[in-house]
């Protein structure tokens, strides 16, 4: 009897799980650059998706002056999985207070990354005011229609 | 233990339906990449105006032409060579509104000209100090772009192409100061079952 209460339950859980209740996970990676008082830079990275980390490797992250005065930045990528996987990624621009330049102002930008292949994503702050960064990474998005 | 079996299916399957089939109305990401369609979306506008702008403010020729001053830019309406209906404008809104946040250029805007006219021959009969006709500064540069797209079908599999490309001119010269393009690819796989 327990067993099969068990199942039931088991059984109503995955129903729910595929049929669209369960929210995907839509935590990922944090990779950045943060200036100190002296203006030296640090890179910085957060693990929030163990999933992801597992076949997502932040490789370097670069920050750099352009010649206009915009700070650009670059964080290289590379997949570990031997199929294709799409993320996607935001920007997120500092100024020297640790206020955010343009909230939301920077799309999620997909990523197609082929069999361990390496790749960088580039960005540049919207603003001469910018002095650190975070590129959130979290996995693609796709529409799956079942009926 | 067979027929509860049964009912056990019977009732997942229920909730299957139920939960997947169930209409619901909320706020969304506005910044979402999630393709809906192989159409070009919002999500295609943000990603071309992001790489464009990011490009070109990363650009030597940009460093050189800002490096002392804001030159004036006058930003053409996209050019939609797809089969698609595109509010094009929004195209050209997004792109001039993130190039003036970058602080980087002066602007003129040729789509409200005619509200600007109406407004300064107003002022010339009904102002005390009306703005004199001819004081405008004129656009040195000109953006102009393309968005051009091909699409191919084989099967079950649609495949969509969209390609932006956006140039800089400079008006005195007639120059190419700057010229990039962004593709975007968008792919759908019909389900055996219908559409």
């Amino acid at each position: 009897m327990k067993m099969k209460a068990m199942m039931a339950g088991g059984m109503l859980l995955a129903a729910l799980w595929t049929g669209g209740c369960a929210a995907p996970n839509t935590s990922g990676l944090t990779a950045g650059m943060d200036s100190d008082d002296q203006g030296i830079m640090q890179s910085y990275l957060q693990t929030d998706n163990t999933r992801l980390a597992r076949f997502l490797i932040v490789e370097d992250v670069v920050a750099a002056q352009s010649r206009n005065g915009l700070m650009k930045a670059n964080v290289k990528l590379t997949s570990r999985h031997n199929k294709t996987v799409v993320v996607q990624s935001k920007f997120a621009w500092f100024d020297a207070d640790g206020m955010e330049i343009d909230p939301d102002g920077d799309p999620w930008r997909p990523l197609t990354l082929h069999g361990r292949e390496t790749r960088s994503i580039q960005g540049v702050a919207p603003s001469a005011a910018a002095v650190s960064f975070r590129l959130r990474i979290r996995e693609g998005e796709q529409t799956r229609k079942f009926m | 233990m067979k027929s509860s079996l049964k009912w056990m299916a019977l009732a997942a399957s229920l909730v299957w339906l139920a939960a997947g089939c169930t209409t619901t109305v909320r706020y969304g990401d506005a910044t979402s990449s999630k393709p809906l369609s192989t159409d070009f979306g919002s999500a295609d506008l943000q990603q071309i105006v992001a790489k464009m702008v990011d490009s070109m403010l990363s650009s030597d020729a940009t460093a050189e032409i800002t490096a002392t001053r804001r030159p004036v830019l006058i930003v053409d309406s996209v050019k939609n060579k797809t089969m698609q209906h595109i509010d094009t404008e929004s195209i050209t809104d997004s792109i001039r509104t993130r190039l003036i946040r970058s602080r980087k250029f002066s602007f003129q805007d040729r789509t409200t000209e005619k509200a600007l006219t109406e407004e300064l021959a107003y002022q010339q009969v009904a102002s005390e100090k009306p703005v004199a006709y001819g004081q405008q500064t004129a656009a040195e540069y000109m953006l102009t772009s393309n968005l051009s797209e091909i699409e191919q079908s084989a099967g079950r599999v649609k495949d969509v192409y969209y390609k932006f490309t956006m140039s800089l001119r400079n008006l005195k010269t007639g120059e190419l100061e700057w010229a990039d393009e962004q593709e975007i690819r968008k792919e759908k796989i019909r389900s055996v079952f219908g559409g």
